[in-house]
């Protein structure tokens, strides 16, 4: 859910005009300025991947690139840091993909 | 080959103040930096597409130091990471590898000033990987930077002031916050700390607000309490709290569940110094401080002559000192350019000793009182995994242990701790604990497991990337 | 601690030391191993744990590889560790009809072995390794070989050894020999000196610093090698793959590249090696090495375009003037036994180092390893005195 209350500790912000983007094949809206994990934890999507050898969920850890948790795959390119990629008009993610690594 | 005097690594405190000295300085200056805007973490800028003015203190003056920095001379590289540095030939300097869109792919320079800042320590648990686990910062990202909720009802676990911030912001979000467990017991040792805190009236207002922001929302504020275990199906969907002795060792029988779809981690962070360990400065152990600290000379000098380390890199101190060290570190490189005498920085460097020997009695004050227990490794057992990118857990550690494993490379060696996608960032403190914890008792400190040896590239990067990283030397 | 004795003190915790500290071991005897650094942190650690067959230079050094690669076969067991043994093969890249012919001359020394071995023309290696830019190569030379992991390898050895008694100290060099009437005692370092029946240095390329220090200067070179690895991948490549020349280059050549890659059993590729001469031994990556290599991957690979490198490293790659191995007593100095500069060293260490612990317990060298006394450098000198 994207946060659209605003006071005194979180300032009124205007997203601009949204973005068309896919989701797993599903078309979705986003605002230029998020990024893929932002789009896809205002969609309530926190399951980003599952682990190569055990099959297990990940999603969101650090939020600022270091420990490479967040990854799906945009636009064909598999193992993208989510939280470091911002959203773009067509952009196409897939999650839930079992990364290489 | 484009050549500067100085390349700043790092837009954050320590990174902006270098680089606005150094421009005043008249040094041609190049800054990279892996974010979108400059900033780093703390001064962290709204994405220019949301408009939007900063009203808190804090935000206002990270906004003006930032549009301070984008009104100089200094070239900004934004997007941009340093995957390799290499010593120029005939001793001109440093050469650096870029990889960004629109950057060039190679830059020379004469001096170097890392501030590359900090992370959130991970700490590991048993469900901490679950989907809903994430660290402080990335809850204050999520809600500050990026306007999203993170999760509905969440569960605050860690310990330090940020932990304040972060439910503060969460609160105001609309995001409900069940409670916030502060692991270490700080009184009465704090009040000892009392004359440290009476320079710093605005981090206790801040606090002050932080804490009337918590009450009004009655939110619970416990002391010695810390998560023992993330559950959930695919994502949390509960947490186990219990309390915690001294060492950090949790108690057993004090265990309570708790319904909460979000875990923030919040251990205080540690220095990102993999950069200044890739190029071969010299460092030494230092448990406290995450890890190692870099061998530095007054003027924030490294072992490799030109090369500078400051802010939160060099040991975590906070935005002030991380401005001072900045500052220092960027007339530093001055002086080595010509631009004036060691004798013409003298007065400059006097003043500035009196501002770094204040702000470096805040940040042990904070590292004396919040720093994570060794102890905090005993929260992982045998199924939990230590190494996120490879899936290794505790068991599989201890279990190579047995097999004659004595260091942190060795465990990287036999288990592949290390060798995958955040190249040991993650993991590396906690096996160096673990390995005390088990080999302890025979003798084995934290001074001699060892670090990772950190190679380029800094981060895995396409075979393309490098094949096309060779520019004509001009 | 001063005056702990031993019966053998080894200098160097690579995959020699290391197997060394076994053989040595075996026999209750007490055996000290010291390694400078970390264990299997030089060039052991950094090489491909590739038992190679096919790169022998000759048939007589062929018998020793063959014979130490069925060692490896069941060393696995004997040391109740898993060294992830398993055996995908070597193909052998060819460019000119002079490799050509070369590579059919050894194919028929295996194949006169049974050692499964065959020539391939660009058609079966095009199907062999349908991700090769194959146009440019006259066809391969596939040859029988085995993997193991290097570490697994010495550790293995390690723990085996130390089970039999030994005493293994990572994080101590040795800084000096200690010596009584001309002969030598033991070793000293930083914090203490032991005294020894006998030492031997197993210290791969600083072997000859080490020997130095006792007064003998032995030509043992070196070249600085680099390699890197991939992110896992999908099976892509079932059996390794390298250009001929490859050890021509590692020991000889400056600045040049011959590709070597193969995937492990995790699906990780690992690629070698950008070489460049060396004097000072340093396992820093090279602003021109790692694009070098990346370079001659893509060109001759073109699916890795895409694929990120995970981590890149270097080391000495330690070689004597004819490429064999010094292993023997020291000529000049009284008590000193050499064993470095293993060529091929995966395979040949096994068998050489067992037979180099018999040697040193009944005092006679071993036959197998007679050829590779140090003893060869001073006669050459001698030649080249005269």
């Amino acid at each position: 859910m994207r946060i659209m209350k605003a006071d005194r500790a979180l300032p009124e912000i205007r997203r601009g005009a949204p973005v068309r983007i896919s989701v797993n094949g599903n078309s979705a809206e986003a605002y230029p300025g998020e990024t893929v994990a932002t789009a896809l934890m205002a969609m309530g999507i926190r399951q980003f991947r599952k682990t190569r050898d055990k099959g297990e969920p990940r999603g969101v850890y650090c939020g600022m690139g270091v420990c490479y948790e967040c990854l799906v795959t945009v636009d064909g390119v598999e193992n993208v840091r989510a939280c470091q990629t911002c959203v773009r008009d067509g952009m196409e993610i897939l999650t839930g993909q079992v990364a290489e690594q | 080959m484009k050549k500067v005097e100085l390349a700043i690594v790092g837009a954050g405190p320590a990174g902006i103040h270098a680089a606005l000295q150094a421009n005043e300085a008249g040094l041609n200056t190049v800054m990279v930096d892996s974010n979108p805007r400059p900033g780093g973490q703390y001064y962290k800028q709204l994405p220019l597409d949301f408009g939007g003015k900063p009203q808190k203190v804090v935000e206002q003056e990270g906004s003006f130091l930032v549009g301070l920095l984008e009104s100089t001379s200094v070239e900004i590289f934004s997007n941009t990471l340093v995957w390799g540095v290499f010593p120029a030939s005939r001793g001109e300097g440093w050469l650096l590898n870029l990889h960004g869109e629109g950057v060039p792919k190679q830059i020379q320079a004469h001096s170097l000033i890392l501030a590359t800042g900090a992370y959130d320590t991970p700490i590991p648990f048993p469900g901490w990987t679950l989907p809903g686990v994430m660290t402080a910062g990335a809850g204050l990202i999520s809600v500050k930077n990026q306007r999203v909720m993170p999760g509905k009802r969440a569960l605050l676990t860690g310990t330090g002031p940020l932990q304040l911030a972060l439910a503060s912001s969460l609160i105001h979000a609309g995001v409900e916050v069940a409670m916030v467990l502060e692991a270490s017991q700080p009184f009465p040792k704090a009040f000892q700390y009392a004359p440290v805190m009476i320079n710093q009236w605005s981090r206790i207002l801040e606090g002050v607000d932080y804490g009337f922001t918590m009450l009004r929302a009655r939110v619970p504020y416990r002391l010695g309490w810390a998560v023992i275990e993330a559950r959930g199906d695919g994502q949390v969907e509960e947490a186990v709290i219990a309390r915690m002795d001294n060492e950090w060792h949790p108690l057993r029988g004090t265990e309570q569940v708790v319904q909460v779809d979000t875990i923030f981690s919040g251990y205080t962070v540690k220095p990102n110094n993999f950069l200044g360990r890739m190029m071969g400065c010299e460092f030494r152990p230092d448990h406290q401080q995450g890890g190692l600290v870099p061998v530095r000379d007054e003027w924030m000098q490294t072992s490799l002559p030109g090369v500078y380390l400051a802010g939160d890199a060099a040991g975590i101190g906070g935005a002030e000192l991380a401005r001072v060290e900045g500052k220092v570190a960027a007339v530093a490189a001055a002086v080595r350019a010509g631009r004036f005498s060691e004798k013409d920085a003298k007065p400059f460097s006097r003043r500035m000793r009196g501002q770094l020997r204040r702000q470096r009695r805040f940040a042990h004050l904070l590292s004396e009182l919040f720093t994570p227990q060794p102890g905090v490794i005993s929260l992982a057992t045998d199924n939990t995994i230590i190494c996120r990118c490879e899936e290794v857990t505790l068991g599989d550690i201890r279990k190579v242990i047995t097999e004659g494993a004595r260091t942190v490379n060795d465990i990287k060696v036999l288990t592949r701790c290390g060798m995958g996608n955040c190249q040991g960032r993650n993991c590396e403190l906690s096996i160096a604990r673990i390995l005390v914890q088990e080999l302890g008792a025979s003798g084995l400190t934290f001074d001699e497991v060892g670090v990772f040896r950190v190679r380029p590239p800094l981060h895995p990067l396409p075979v393309s990337v490098l094949a096309d990283s060779l520019e004509v030397e001009g | 601690m001063t005056g702990q004795s031993y019966d053998f003190i080894i200098v160097g915790g690579g995959l020699a030391g290391a197997a060394l500290s076994y053989y040595l071991s075996q026999q209750k005897n007490r055996v000290l191993l010291l390694e400078a650094r970390n264990l299997c942190g030089g060039s052991s650690g950094a090489c491909a744990g590739r038992a190679q067959i096919f790169e022998c230079e000759s048939e007589s050094y062929l018998d020793v590889v063959l014979a130490g690669f069925s060692k490896l076969e069941r060393l696995g067991e004997e040391l109740g560790c898993d060294l992830e043994w398993v055996t995908p093969g070597h193909l052998s890249l060819i460019q000119e009809m002079k490799d050509w012919e070369t590579c059919f001359r050894k194919v028929s020394w295996l194949k006169r072995r049974n050692i499964p071995a065959d020539m391939l023309d660009q058609g079966q290696l095009r199907k062999e390794v349908s991700i090769l830019q194959s146009e440019s190569f006259l066809g391969a030379a596939y040859a029988h070989e085995g993997h193991v992991s290097p570490f697994s390898l010495c550790m293995g050895y390690i723990q085996a050894a130390r089970r039999q008694g030994a005493r293994v100290m990572a994080f101590t060099p040795v800084i000096g020999f200690q010596m009584e009437s001309g002969r030598i005692t033991g070793v000293r370092t930083a914090e203490d000196v032991y005294s020894s029946a006998q030492v031997v240095v197993a210290g791969g390329a600083w072997s000859r610093d080490l020997l130095l220090l006792a007064g003998f200067d032995i030509p043992l070179r070196f070249t600085h090698a680099e390699a890197m690895i991939t992110e896992k991948l999908p099976p892509v490549l079932s059996r390794h793959v390298g250009m001929t020349g490859f050890y021509e280059t590692v020991h000889g050549g400056n600045h040049s590249v011959t590709l070597g890659l193969g995937q492990h059993p995790n699906g990780s590729v690992l690629i070698s090696n950008a070489i460049q001469s060396a004097t000072v031994i340093d396992q820093e990556s090279t602003f021109w090495g790692m694009p070098a290599l990346a370079k001659a991957l893509k060109g001759y690979f073109p699916i890795f375009g895409k694929v990120r490198i995970m981590r890149t490293w270097a080391a000495p790659s330690p070689f004597l003037p004819d490429y064999y191995p010094a292993i023997g007593w020291v000529p000049g100095v009284d008590n000193l036994f050499i064993a470095a500069g293993f060529h091929l060293a995966v395979p040949t260490i096994p068998i050489l180092c067992a037979d180099i612990a018999k040697s040193m317990l009944v005092g006679e060298p071993v036959e197998r390893i007679v050829p590779f006394s140090p003893g060869r450098f001073v006669e050459k000198i001698r030649e080249e005195a005269e």
